[in-house]
């Protein structure tokens, strides 16, 4: 029996009838997520219209599916000049910015994780994992006890578990009955989480890890603003939030205008986790067997699995006594393709600037250049491409100088 | 003519009848069997400590002795419900206190249980005999100390698996020298360093228990003091051992050996930590009458597996890792025709390449060869519709089949399809299916076939799975005995949960995360259904701090009579019509 509860009157058409077509393209896409389906993240949700009931689904095809590109008519706009679109010859400095409302997507879509980045999945209970791990390690030692009548099997079973316990006796250097979760908190967050540092081989992925279960991707671009002269487009893309990657990650920032990826990918950008290079409001401590809270990253990992009781993510304002945070890493790491360089990277504002194709398009007309869709994306140090931190479409005008 | 009898005959007749949902059929007769029948309940059981209150309870039921208590929803046991969520046992055992002088067992599961509360139970229930603290946390071996000192008459202790403090000290030693009523020992839990105070504290203990037939310990206990302990509780019916290695020695192998051959009683066996494939055979001697087998702590290849289980004809429960492999399962499909549940763990579930060689063959192989299966939970990498074709078709017994593939999304790996026909066989094929978990990918299809032939189906837990809408309104529309649906990661929105908003007053929970359900609709729901509690659990801050459209991070939606829960933490909001009121 159903209630006849309908929240959103007509509602939009994307949810239930998207399922249904979507099923067929989509069905090697949503497994390999590739770069295709990346770009073409759902605008799903509020965008606007107020037809928030069929969710964005997975991409496949064109934008046109899922509801209209946004434009600069449905915001207002900030800018010193122009209020609308077909007068940009009021705008003086040729500077618009467009203000967006944050777009949030659903976490899991269009990612491939792999296994260890996902929560809770596969679905063991962590004291299952903490013995697991213990265990191989354990083992391993236990058999170097064995005095020597070890038959075949043991020789047999001692291999085995150096291969099969391999990965997990790399990971732990710990002593026996030391398991693997420690407990996780953030200063003026009250919500503590659990973190297994079996699971990680350095320091690096576990700053990742922390930093993924702290710092969620609300990040949303703010603005865009571009410019244009003669020979160059300039962007500056504006995020709401500090944008958190991590090391050996890269974001990729796509510039298409129409629908097509006209310019297709600008930027490759890498950089050092966030937490461990210093450049963050937070810090990453731990407290040691002595009940003292160290900064993350100060001893070889194997000491510090050893000896690390919790993990605590401080702000810096209070973080004294902790020493100066010194970094330590490489930091920006740029990749450009298409020509385009990074100005400046800051933590909110990615600058770019891309010299003009010789092309047909005249960009020296003042009008309004397409819209041009900003999308930046995660790429991992696989190399596969994770979840999208944002997708955008902004108006893009330009005057030419 | 129910009046004509006086009441002690039918609160006599009433006595025979135990199970809950009899008890409730029989309260629904009349008023006066209504009145009988609350005042001679002896034992409750509560799904969802929030779907009622102490004193509801209380008030209906004035005379309990056995209670049991379900906290925090099954995805905590993946770190999926933050901390400080709730389920405090503390208000229940402080009413309880007062109301219950007579409590003899209370039963925990998914709960936080503080020193004190223990402290309060050992000194509030005269009689107290059973505590089972399941998955529990929030305590220390200082709580363990109170209950092993105050409670006089205590025959089981049991704290399967949870979280336990060790605070060092030696809280064994607390069961005063008089207390011999131990039936059932179980701290495996526990760490696994000790010192031989608390070993010689447990050997006392288990000295002067002529009752105890189920000990289980914890990795601690060495094996050279296992042949003692055997040796003073020969008539132990379960039995979980410490760290079963040890220097090779000949010595310790034969006492070993003789003191399992004097236990004949045993019928259940686990632990096996850190085993040395060369003690395996000390057990031998006993394994013709073993029913029940976990072996998923033992790190032990194949081959020394099945020597052992080979010789387990009447095994009905066996619990393995992954090491088995697919001979290994082959062996135990043609030994152990009594094979009533399967579980295989993963043994490296991070890996990037499979450690092992076990695959969908194995599990295909035990369902042609054990035709009392029933049960099944299975990790594995691969899987094919026709694997899940042929199992359904053998086992059309099968009551619990969960399957995990432990990559998300999936496919069959030889058509590249999606698995939703394969499961479709499954729920078309067992009929009596009370239990399903689903893995790989799937399509809306599969709910489809769910929600048509699922009749009997209580639980089901689905991740990375479905399309959109479709999928859940088919579940929630067709499966009419459905009591607990748990969701992660699926494109599930608003619609279909709106739509079937009627449905969630006949489950226990509905949880859903990393879906698409907004607030907006959290909202709807809680101001129309007021015997929904409908929670919003999301760490980014206050809900109404974004767009209402914005999909929530967690919703978890339970039948309640209790209203709204007052103990809160700031990451749970519910959708009660005040707060929507204040909020809009």
């Amino acid at each position: 029996m159903e209630a006849p509860l309908c929240l959103l009157g007509g509602g939009s058409s994307s949810g239930g009838g998207g399922g249904n077509t979507k099923h067929d393209s989509n069905k090697m896409s949503c497994y390999h997520a590739d770069a295709e389906s990346e770009i073409e993240l759902g605008l799903g949700l509020s965008l606007g219209s107020g037809s928030g009931g069929g969710k964005a689904n997975k991409a496949s095809g064109a934008w046109g599916e899922y509801g209209r590109i946004l434009t600069a008519k449905d915001f207002p706009s900030y800018a010193y000049g122009s209020k609308s679109p077909s007068s940009p010859t009021t705008a003086a400095s040729g500077f618009v910015s467009v203000k967006r409302r944050p777009i949030d997507s659903v976490s899991q879509e269009g990612a491939s994780a792999t296994v260890s980045q996902v929560v809770g999945w596969p679905p063991i209970r962590a004291y299952r994992m903490n013995s697991l791990v213990n265990q191989s390690k354990a083992s391993t030692t236990e058999e170097d006890k064995l005095v020597n009548g070890t038959n075949k099997n043991e020789d047999a079973m001692k291999e085995k578990m150096q291969e099969g316990g391999k990965k997990a006796t790399d990971n732990t250097a710990k002593e026996k009955g030391n398991f693997g979760f420690v407990k996780v908190t953030m200063d003026r967050v009250p919500i503590g989480r659990k973190i297994d540092l079996n699971a990680h081989a350095c320091y690096e992925t576990l700053a990742q890890a922390v930093e993924d279960m702290f710092f969620s991707s609300t990040t949303s671009i703010t603005s865009i603003n571009a410019t244009t002269s003669n020979e160059v487009f300039t962007f500056q893309v504006v995020l709401n939030d500090e944008f958190f990657f991590n090391n050996g990650e890269s974001v990729i920032v796509y510039v298409g205008s129409g629908g097509e990826k006209e310019h297709g990918m600008l930027v490759e950008l890498t950089k050092a986790s966030k937490l461990l290079d210093g450049s963050s409001e937070f810090a990453l401590t731990y407290e040691d067997k002595e009940g003292d809270w160290m900064l993350v990253g100060d001893v070889p990992w194997g000491m510090f699995l050893g000896t690390v009781k919790r993990l605590r993510i401080m702000r810096m304002s209070e973080a004294n006594g902790l020493g100066m945070l010194i970094s330590r890493f490489p930091t920006k790491e740029c990749k450009t393709i298409n020509k385009a360089l990074l100005i400046s990277l800051m933590p909110f504002k990615l600058i770019l600037r891309q010299e003009k194709q010789n092309s047909k398009r005249d960009y020296r007309k003042p009008e309004v250049i397409g819209n041009m869709v900003f999308v930046v994306h995660r790429k991992n140090s696989l190399g596969s491409v994770t979840k999208p931190v944002k997708a955008d479409a902004a108006a893009v005008y330009g005057e030419a100088r | 003519m129910a009046h004509s009898f006086p009441e002690e005959v039918l609160e006599h007749v009433f006595s025979f009848i135990d199970s809950d949902k009899d008890r409730n059929a029989v309260s629904l007769v009349c008023k006066s069997w209504y009145e009988i029948e609350r005042w001679c309940r002896r034992k409750i059981f509560i799904g969802n400590c929030y779907a009622v209150t102490p004193r509801i309870m209380i008030r209906r039921f004035p005379e309990l002795r056995s209670v049991s208590l379900k906290g925090k929803p099954h995805f905590a046991d993946f770190d999926l419900v933050p901390e400080g969520w709730g389920g405090y046992v503390d208000p229940w055992v402080s009413a309880m206190g007062r109301a219950y002088p007579l409590l003899e067992e209370l039963r925990l599961k998914r709960m936080v249980v503080s020193d004190d509360t223990l402290e309060m139970v050992s000194k509030s229930f005269k009689n107290f005999k059973v505590l089972v603290l399941s998955s529990c946390e929030g305590f220390t071996t200082d709580g363990l100390a109170s209950i092993a000192a105050n409670c006089r008459n205590l025959r089981e202790l049991d704290l399967r698996e949870s979280d336990v403090e060790d605070l060092g000290g030696n809280w064994l030693s607390c069961f005063p020298e008089s207390c011999t009523s131990l039936v059932s020992l179980n701290i495996s839990c526990l760490g696994s360093e000790w010192s031989l105070r608390n070993l010689s504290a447990l050997e006392r203990l288990v000295g002067r228990s002529p009752n105890l037939r189920r000990l289980r310990m914890n990795r601690a206990v060495p094996l050279d003091k296992l042949a003692n302990l055997l040796r003073r509780a020969p008539y132990l019916v379960e039995l979980g051992t410490g760290a079963f290695s040890s220097e090779l020695h000949p010595d310790v192998f034969s006492n070993l050996s003789g003191a399992f051959s004097g236990c004949k009683e045993l019928r259940a066996l686990s632990g096996f930590w850190d085993v040395v494939p060369a003690y395996l055979p000390a057990v031998y001697t006993i394994c013709s009458g073993l029913t029940s087998l976990n072996l998923s702590y033992a790190a032990v290849q194949s081959s020394d597996l099945v020597k052992l289980i080979t010789q387990c004809q009447n095994l009905q429960r066996l619990w393995v890792l992954d090491y088995i492999e697919d001979s290994g399962l082959e062996a135990l499909a043609e030994s152990c025709k009594n094979l009533q549940e399967l579980r295989v763990f993963p043994s490296d579930p991070f890996a990037a390449e499979p450690n092992v060689t076990l695959t969908e063959q194995g599990l295909v192989a035990v369902s042609e060869g054990c035709p009392k299966l029933e049960s099944v939970l299975y990790f594995c990498r691969q899987f094919t519709n026709d694997a899940l074709f042929t199992i359904a078709k053998n086992r059309p017994s099968l009551t619990r089949f969960r399957l995990c593939i432990i990559e998300p999304r999936t496919p069959d790996y030889i058509t590249l399809e999606p698995l939703d026909a394969g499961f479709g066989a499954i729920v078309q094929n067992c009929k009596e299916l009370r239990r399903l978990s689903l893995s790989g990918l799937l399509t809306d299809r599969v709910f489809e076939h769910i929600g048509t032939h699922a009749k009997k189906l209580e639980m089901l837990s689905i991740a990375f799975a479905g399309d959109g809408d479709l999928g859940l309104h088919h579940v929630l529309s067709g499966c009419e005995s459905l009591r607990k649906l748990e969701i992660r990661d699926c494109p599930f929105g608003d619609k279909a949960l709106l739509a079937n908003a009627a449905k969630l007053e006949t489950m226990r929970s509905l949880w859903m995360s990393s879906c698409s359900v907004s607030f907006e609709a959290c909202k709807l729901l809680g101001q129309k259904m007021p015997r929904l509690n409908v929670e919003v659990i999301d760490e980014r801050g206050p809900p109404d701090s974004r767009p209402e459209s914005c999909p929530v991070n967690t919703v978890y939606i339970y039948r309640s009579i209790a209203g709204p829960r007052l103990d809160m933490p700031a990451f749970v909001w519910t959708m009660d019509e005040e707060l929507a009121l204040r909020l809009s």
